[in-house]
Order: C-alpha cells, then structure tokens, then sequence
C-alpha cells in the first residue's frame, strides 16, 4: 500500500506526545546534553542550571524566584542531561499486511515509528530507523537532525512489507551492531517464534538498553468475529485452512490471549515496557497514554 | 409391517438431499486473508475431530428426518401390534344387518335375533378404529339405505342401528352385498374398506350365493367381508299361514263365502292337529275356524274357512293359528291378511254376436247367462245386448263385458272400450265362427294392444267328439286358476276343448303399448297330440289375460257355447273359472287394498282433491303417517311407501271418517322357510364369525386390518429428530 508521508504523522498524536516528551525511562548515554540523565556526568548532580520554560515543561520545576526577579519563567535543571538515540525497529514482514479496517498493522506501525521520530528528534535527541522482516530491510542511522524526520518518513513511506518475519535475529543483530546504551523501540505483531523473540529482546536489555514494545494486534485477530464457513489464506507460510470459525473461537481467544500474555510477562520480567496496540483505536490515545505511563514511572524512579 | 401408501416409500430417496446440501455448502465459503494463521491452525487442531463427529451426526439426523418423513408419508401399519396405544387404521365400512322377518324370531334362550344383530352391530360400530367411516345399509329383499354414505359421525350410525325395525320381507343379501361394494369400490382411499353382513344365516338369504362369490372375489384384497351370524345356529321348525284367497272369486253380502287358507310346515317333524281361525275386522270371536289334523314336514295344506259378510264395504279378513302353541316365535307368518269389498250385486253384460236363433239356448251367450245368474235375483245382474247396441250402452255400470262370438267392432266402439278398461272396467272375449280373426288380431292386438295374444288359425274340428284337448290338471301358476293345484277343488281337466284359436304365450315386447300390460296365461291345454292320451305335459295357452289402462282383459281360446268345446256345460268347472275370472276384475279394481310388503300403498284421488292431505295408521308401529297429495301419472294420489311390516293399515282422508278404509300388507312367504345355510356353503373369502361364541371380535378384526397405523409415531419421531437437529445444531455451532 502506498502511503503518503503526511498520512504518517497523526497530528493529535504528535501534539499530544510532544507536551508528554520521550523520556528515558533510564539513564542513558548521549553524546549531546539533552533533556537525559548521564550516567557518566559524575557532578552537578542536585542543580545545574535555569532553562527558559517551554510549552508542556512541569510547572512544578518553574523558579518562581527567577521569576520575580525577572519576570520571566525559568526552569530549574537539576542534573546533568544528554541526549540518547531511540532505535526505532518496525516490523515489516507479510503478516503486518493484514488489516480488517482502513489501516494495516504495518500502516499503524508506520505511524507509531513516524511520530515517534518527530518527538524524539523534536527533543533534539538522536533517531534511528529500522524496517525488517527476516533482516533488516531499510535502515535511516541515527541522526539529530529534525530535517532528518524527512529521510525517515520516505523511507516509512516507501516500504512494502513481503517475506516472513525473523524478530529474533533481527534483535541480535542490532544489539551486536549498538554496543551504547540507548532505546530500542519496537513495533511488530510478534508472530514469530516467542521464546527466540524474548531471546532477542534479552539480548538488548542485557547490553543496557532501554526497550520498549509496541504490540501490534488488529481488533480482529483479539476478537476473531468471522461466522460461516472461512478459508483463512495465510499471509506467510501456512496453508489454507478451512473452517467454522464460531466454533473454535473460543479456543482460538483463548490460544491468541496466552500468547499475548506470554509476549506481555516475558515483556515484563525483562524490564521492557509492553504497550498492547490496538489497530482500530485513535494512536493519539495509545500514544499519550504510554508517555504519561512513561512520566509516572520516570518520577518513580527520579525520587 | 406394511405400507397403505408404498409408492411414498419412493421419498426415501430423498435422503440423499441432505448429503448433497452438505456437500454444496462445503463449497460455499468466504476466503479471508489471514495473519495469526498458526492460532487458527491450533484452534482448528484441536477441534477438527470433534467437528467432524458432529457434522457427522447432524448429516445423519438429517438423512434420517427425510427417510423417517418418507416412511410416514408411506403409512406403515403392522399387524404384530396389539397395543390400541398406537391407534387403528382407520376404515371405510358398510353394516349390512338382515332386518327380514326372520330375524324377528325369538331365540329358545328367549332372545330376539334382531336384537342381538342389533348389539352385533353395534359392537362392529365400536371394533371400528376412531376417525372410520360407516354406511348402514336394512337389507332384504330390498336395500335400504339408512346411511347410504359412509359418515364419520357414528353417533349417527350407533343411532340408525338403534332406529331400524324389522321389516317383513323375504332376504336376498346380495342386492345389499352388491350396493356396498359398488358405493366402497370407486373410493379413492388408502383407508381399508370392509363390508360387515349381520344375519341370521337363513339359507333363502343366500340363494345368490355365486353372485356374492364373484363379487368378493373381484374386491379379493380392497376389501374385507366379514359375515356375523347371528341367532340359533340350528334352525326352528316354523308353521306359517302362506296364503288365503277368496275361492268363488267374488263377495256378495249375505253369502257364504270361501276363504282357501295354505298352511305350510317348514319343519322336519309333522305337524298335527293344527286349528286355523277366521276373523273378521276387529272381532274377538273367530268367524270360523278349521282343525287339520296333519300337515306333514315339509308339505302344504289348502283347508276352506266361511263367513258371511252382512252388508256392502271393505273388510279385513284374517287367517290365523289359534293354538299359542301352534303359534311359533316367528309371529310374522302365524297370520295372514286380506282385504276384500263386500258387494250387494255385480253387473256383468254379455255382448252376443250369434243371437240369431229363436231359442236362447242357441245364443252364444245363453251358457255364461245360466253360470253367471241361474236364478232371477242373482247377486250377479246379467245384460244381454248385441253388440250394435254397445254404443249407446253405459259401460261403467258393469263390472265385466264379454264379448261372444262378436264379429267386429266399429271404431267408436274401440274408444268406448278403451274408456272402459281405464275406468276400471273388465272385459272377457270368446271366439266363435263369426269373429273375424284378422281384424281382432290387427285392431285388437296389434294397434290397441288390447287382446293379450293375437288368435291364431283355428284348429281341431268342433264336428266329431273323438279327438279333443283338455285343461291343465296341475301345476296352476295363475291366481285365478291356483285353487285348482288343490285336488279337493276340483279340476278344469274334464272339460273337452275341440276346436280353438292357438294363443301366443310369447309376444313380440315391441308390441307392448303404453297402457297395455305383459300378457299372462291363466290356464294352459295338456300338451299331447289329438286323440293321444299322454298327460303331464302342459301345453299352450287356453286363456291369457293382460291389464290395459287399470282394467283387465281375459281371452279364451275357444267359444261361450259348445260349439268347439263342453266347458260351458261342465258347471263344476265354468260357474268357479267364471267367478275366479270376475272377481279377479273386481279384486283387479281393489288390487291397491292387498299389497306385497314394500309396495307403495296408492290412493288416487279426484282431479278436485289435488291438495288433499289423508293419513295411514301403522298399527304395528303404533304410528300415524301423514300423507300429502302429489301428482302421478297426471292424477292427483296419495301414496305411503313405508310398507314393510305386514298386518292391516287404516287410511283416511283429513277430516273425512266416511272414507276410512283398511288395506292388507302381505309379507314374503318365502321368508318363512327357517332352514341355515352352512358355514361351508358361504363365501369363499369372508370372514363367517358365530356371534354368540365370539368372545374376541374386535382383537379378530383389528388383526384382520393392516394393523396399528404407524404413521404417527413415525412423525412423532420425526418431529423429536427434528427438535434435537435443531438443539444440536445450534449446541454444535456454539463457540468452543
């Protein structure tokens, strides 16, 4: 499907993620000051300096004394902070193709990856672009620049998922190929083999990097409401299969839900943030109730 | 098991609809693209099996709903069934029950025969599955159809069986027999249809025993004969009062009358002094009676009864057994009816063609003028006129003209005598030398139909008196000439006959005209050649007679006087022949007063009368039937059918008691002859069920049927198949 660059940025759900911010939810290591703790800034720990305030600063940072003696709005910054690159790898293989509605999940994903870049690179923090199926397929390296959200968004744009999906070697081989800590954001359906997939994402978190994961589900393949006698053509390398689909959707949520939980749990039990996305809601809503997620569990972590 | 429907068993067929959908639907499907194929693949894993097995069992259901459909459309029936809990075949039926007079008679266990026929019946009413239809046919000689249908009501035919009397006619079942079958035959139902005779098995009943044969052998398998008997198995020996006839023919008041009186023994032991009463009218007291001293098994006895009427009207005579016991339980042909009019004086004119001679013993008529009035105040008044003078001559006065040796007539004479005969009127022709047999046989005969025979070519020769003919001396078939089978009686044999007209017994039918009857003979010649003594064979007619219009006409074959023959000076033989002859015409004028049971009973009325209503009392019924006018034959008559009881009835005109009068219902005397056909000698291929020993009648003829009907358990179940394929379907297509 072609898919106009402009169509990727949701601009509810830039607006909205922009004012929320994409905050490590750990200490990373950036090679430009940024808005990211350093671990290796070793001083000026409790304040480091006053920053001019900013639409969707915390106006709990504000320095009312600044303020009155200047009249301006000033922020207190109170660590050392550097900027950090969000990896961006999208699932690209045949079985994101699938869509009941208007969108597929590869087309949802896309824009999962294009406002992300926006924000990210709108922080003046460090992007990189992954597409893969069995390997990487297109790849944007990472870049600061905001005029680089062009070359990402061409590149979203003008892949077209095809062969079967290898998540697994994918993860490894990023997490070989990017020895600094950083974020790895992932977006993919995970129908893949699971446990070399939570393989994978150990891999990343092993090496320190933060992950985040953004599973990709059509409403249809939670609910499975299809009635009648169905031949299911599969998108990659299963046969055709015909069958009553009422009389086993029982079986199938239930099939469907363990492996949800499973990807979830293994999510967890790894320190990555799972985000359950759901094809047919608004990605403005996915995508400002996970950054808050992430704000909450930041200041968890900051006190 | 079998099928009142098999060529529905054709619909089992069709269980291959439901294969052939099933295998249609599978090729009926959506294709969706896919992405979580291996969940449907682990979903589909782990419940293929069990989705076969269940398409396996609906597709069975299913086959089976269309073949058990099938089958119950075929309506399986089994016979091994005894439970009344699966229903009865339902069956179209005709009750036939003999209501002839024998079956009035009383048991020696002092029942009825009808009325256990009746309980017969009605037992047969209620062995008939629920939802049958029933017909219900009185038989006897005639059928009536009191349900002549087949109804589902059988409250109403329970009803009519209750209702039905017994008639007095003779039995002959195969009319009954024959309407049940014809009414059974062309109905377009799989329902079994059965025919149920109800009798007393009185051998007469059976005497078209072959015809009934035929007729259950032609239905051999459509439909069921079942014949109840009922009554004594053995038959009881039965004395009866067969006939009574007026022997002088005719009934002048103050004269001794004779009543010839047949007593019949249908017994196989003699009967011995057996007492016969006369009574007249309502009279306690006998007018007469006669003591026989045998009446042999099997044989008849003629005895004479007298009385005197006192003055001129209608009288109901009756012959009856004065002894109770003589008196058998079959009280129907222990009595026997007449009505006779009693008359102050007859009138007869002679029409003398041969009068030519001074002395009146020469005239042609003078012989049958010293018969018929030998003395000057004879209760029969005698005219002798010459036929010219027939013209101005008042006919309906007379009560019988005869023609002597008159030569023609002219054609207004024809009219006047065609007037008379349908007035009533009697005429009597004798031949002679002077009769021209051309024109009696072209006018009289041909063209009027009015002679019985046409006279043929005078043969013998009156001039010698060696060869001769003589009367019949037995087997008298005619009733004016019946007395004469009773030796006692006398006999017409002595009379010689010389020369005669030859008549024709057998006459071409077109020749039969409107208002002319068959022609009868009344008394035969011995059939043997002239002059050669061989008797015993009867030869042809010597008088034949024929009703025209509501009159008679008699014609002999030889002359009044004794010219060709000796019979008009053989007293003991002319004066009764005479009489018998007369008194037939007078009796002929009456006919409608002695009926035969089941004949309509006629009173023709006055043009004016044509809204006259009347009324006829049924004294064995106790009932009264009113009767209005209707028009037959252009006359306005009251006419009452419901004559199937013998005895006397009263009519009466509405308001009129001077037109009160009696008329006499004779019942079939061949219904008094008791004896049983044998089981053997019934029907091929009925049913014969002894009533009185059959304690198991309804088990016999519901096994007999096709059995329990099946059919609605059938659809029961198909009903239950089709409630659970509905259950399973829906329990199969739920989410698992």
């Amino acid at each position: 499907m072609d898919v106009k660059q402009a169509d990727l940025l949701d601009s509810e759900a830039i607006s909205r993620a922009e004012a929320l911010g994409l905050h490590a939810r750990y200490v990373v290591e950036g090679y430009m000051s940024g808005e990211h703790k350093s671990p290796y800034r070793g001083f000026a720990v409790e304040f480091a300096q006053h920053r001019e305030y900013t639409h969707g600063d915390d106006t709990r940072h504000i320095d009312w004394k600044v303020e009155a003696r200047t009249d301006r709005l000033f922020v207190k910054q109170y660590e050392q902070e550097t900027n950090y690159v969000a990896n961006i790898l999208l699932d690209g293989s045949e079985s994101m193709m699938y869509a009941s509605g208007s969108h597929t999940k590869l087309q949802y994903g896309k824009m999962i990856a294009a406002v992300l870049s926006f924000i990210i690179l709108h922080q003046r923090d460090a992007v990189a672009l992954g597409i893969f199926d069995e390997d990487i397929k297109d790849y944007a390296p990472r870049s600061d620049s905001k005029a680089s959200i062009n070359d990402i968004m061409s590149r979203l744009a003008a892949f077209k998922g095809s062969e079967e999906t290898d998540i697994a070697t994918t993860l490894h081989n990023m997490a070989i190929q990017t020895p600094r800590r950083g974020i790895f954001v992932i977006i993919s359906d995970f129908f893949d083999e699971e446990e070399n997939v939570m393989e994978g994402i150990q891999h990343l978190r092993f090496i320190g990097h933060e992950v985040i994961v953004f599973h990709t589900l059509d409403p249809y393949e939670l609910e499975f409401p299809f009635n009648g006698l169905v031949e299911f053509n599969g998108l990659e390398n299963i046969p055709r299969i015909l069958t009553r689909p009422a009389e086993i959707r029982q079986t199938y949520q239930r099939e469907f839900d363990a492996f949800q939980s499973r990807i979830k749990e293994g999510c967890e039990k790894n320190g990555v943030h799972y985000v359950l996305v759901d094809t047919s809601e608004p990605l403005a809503q996915i995508m400002s109730n996970y950054l808050s997620f992430r704000i909450r569990t930041s200041k968890g972590k900051q006190q | 098991m079998s099928f009142l429907n098999a060529i529905m068993l054709a619909g089992i067929a069709a269980v291959s609809v439901p294969i052939i959908i099933h295998l249609l639907n599978r090729r009926k499907f959506k294709t969706i693209t896919w992405a979580a194929m291996k969940f449907v693949k682990l979903s589909v894993d782990q419940n293929q099996r069990r989705m076969r097995i269940e398409d396996l069992i609906l597709l069975l259901i299913r086959c089976a709903l269309v073949a058990l459909l099938a089958l119950a459309l075929a309506r399986p029936a089994s016979k091994d069934t005894v439970s009344d809990a699966l229903g009865q075949t339902k069956v179209t039926a005709f009750v036939i029950l003999d209501n002839s007079y024998s079956m009035d008679l009383q048991g020696r266990d002092g029942k009825n025969t009808f009325e256990e026929a009746r309980s017969a019946a009605q037992e047969t009413l209620k062995a008939l599955p629920s939802g049958s239809a029933v017909g219900i046919l009185l038989a006897s000689d005639i059928v009536q159809g009191v349900i002549d249908e087949p109804t589902y009501d059988l409250n109403q035919a329970e009803q009519a069986i209750k209702d039905a009397k017994v008639g007095h006619h003779a039995t002959d079942l195969y009319p009954a027999v024959e309407y049940a079958v014809k009414a059974l035959k062309p109905l377009q139902t799989a329902q079994p249809k059965e025919v149920y005779v109800i009798t007393d098995g009185q051998a007469s009943g059976w005497r078209q025993n072959s015809e009934i044969q035929q007729l259950i052998a032609d239905n051999k398998g459509s439909i069921n004969f079942y014949v109840l008997r009922v009554g004594e198995d053995d038959f009881q020996a039965n004395l009866a009062v067969t006939k009574m006839d007026i022997s002088s023919g005719l009934t002048p008041i103050n004269h001794p009358l004779r009543f010839e009186v047949e007593i019949a023994n249908y017994g196989v032991n003699e009967r011995q002094d057996v007492m016969v009463d006369l009574f007249v009218n309502d009279e306690e007291s006998p007018r007469d009676q006669v003591n026989i001293p045998s009446v042999v098994a099997g044989g008849t006895v003629m005895v004479p009864l007298f009385t005197r009427l006192e003055k001129e009207g209608y009288y109901a005579i009756r012959a009856a057994f004065k002894d109770p016991e003589q008196a058998d339980p079959l009280a129907a042909d222990n009595k026997n009816h007449l009505v006779v009019r009693a008359v102050k004086e007859l009138r007869v004119l002679l029409l003398d063609g041969d009068q030519k001679g001074s002395d009146v013993r020469d005239h042609e008529s003078f012989f049958l003028q010293v018969a018929l009035s030998p003395v000057a105040d004879h209760y029969v008044q005698v005219d002798v006129k010459a036929p010219e003078e027939l013209t101005k001559t008042g006919l309906e006065r007379y009560t019988t003209v005869i023609m002597t040796n008159v030569p023609r007539f002219q054609e207004s004479d024809i009219d006047l005598i065609k007037n008379y005969l349908r007035g009533g009127g009697g005429l009597i022709f004798y031949p002679g030398d002077k009769v021209d047999r051309e024109y009696y046989n072209e006018e009289l005969f041909s063209r009027h139909g009015i002679l019985p025979s046409p006279w043929g070519m005078a043969v013998g020769d009156a001039g010698q008196d060696e060869r001769y003919i003589e009367f019949q001396k037995r087997a008298f078939e005619h009733p004016v000439t019946s007395p004469w089978n009773n030796p006692e009686f006398g006999s017409l044999g002595v009379a010689r006959t010389f020369r005669w007209h030859p008549l024709e017994e057998k006459v071409d039918r077109e020749l039969k005209l409107k208002e002319s009857g068959l022609p009868r003979v009344v008394l035969r010649y011995e059939k043997k050649a002239l002059g050669v003594q061989k008797e015993g064979e009867l030869g042809g007619p010597a008088i034949m007679e024929r009703n025209w219009g509501k009159g008679k006409v008699y014609q002999f074959s030889s002359t009044a006087d004794t010219d060709w023959c000796d019979l008009p000076i053989r007293g003991a033989s002319v004066v009764p022949l005479i009489y018998r002859i007369i008194g037939s015409i007078q009796a002929n004028q009456d006919s409608g007063l002695n009926l035969k049971v089941g004949q309509p009973f006629r009173k023709t009325l006055a043009v004016h009368q044509s809204s006259a209503e009347g009324f006829v009392f049924d004294p064995g019924l106790s009932r009264t039937n009113n009767l209005t006018a209707q028009t037959i034959n252009g006359e306005p008559v009251l006419q009452f059918e419901d004559t199937h009881r013998a005895g006397f009835y009263s009519f009466q005109l509405k308001g009129r008691a001077a037109t009160a009068q009696r008329f006499a219902v004779q019942p079939n005397q061949r219904e008094s002859d008791l004896r049983k056909v044998a089981d053997g000698d019934l029907p091929v291929g009925a049913d014969v069920i002894r009533w009185k020993s059959n304690s198991d009648f309804k088990d016999m003829v519901q096994k007999k049927r096709v059995g329990a009907e099946l059919w609605l358990w059938v659809l029961g179940i198909v009903l239950l198949l089709a409630g659970l394929e509905t259950f399973l379907a829906q329990k199969f297509s739920q989410s698992k």
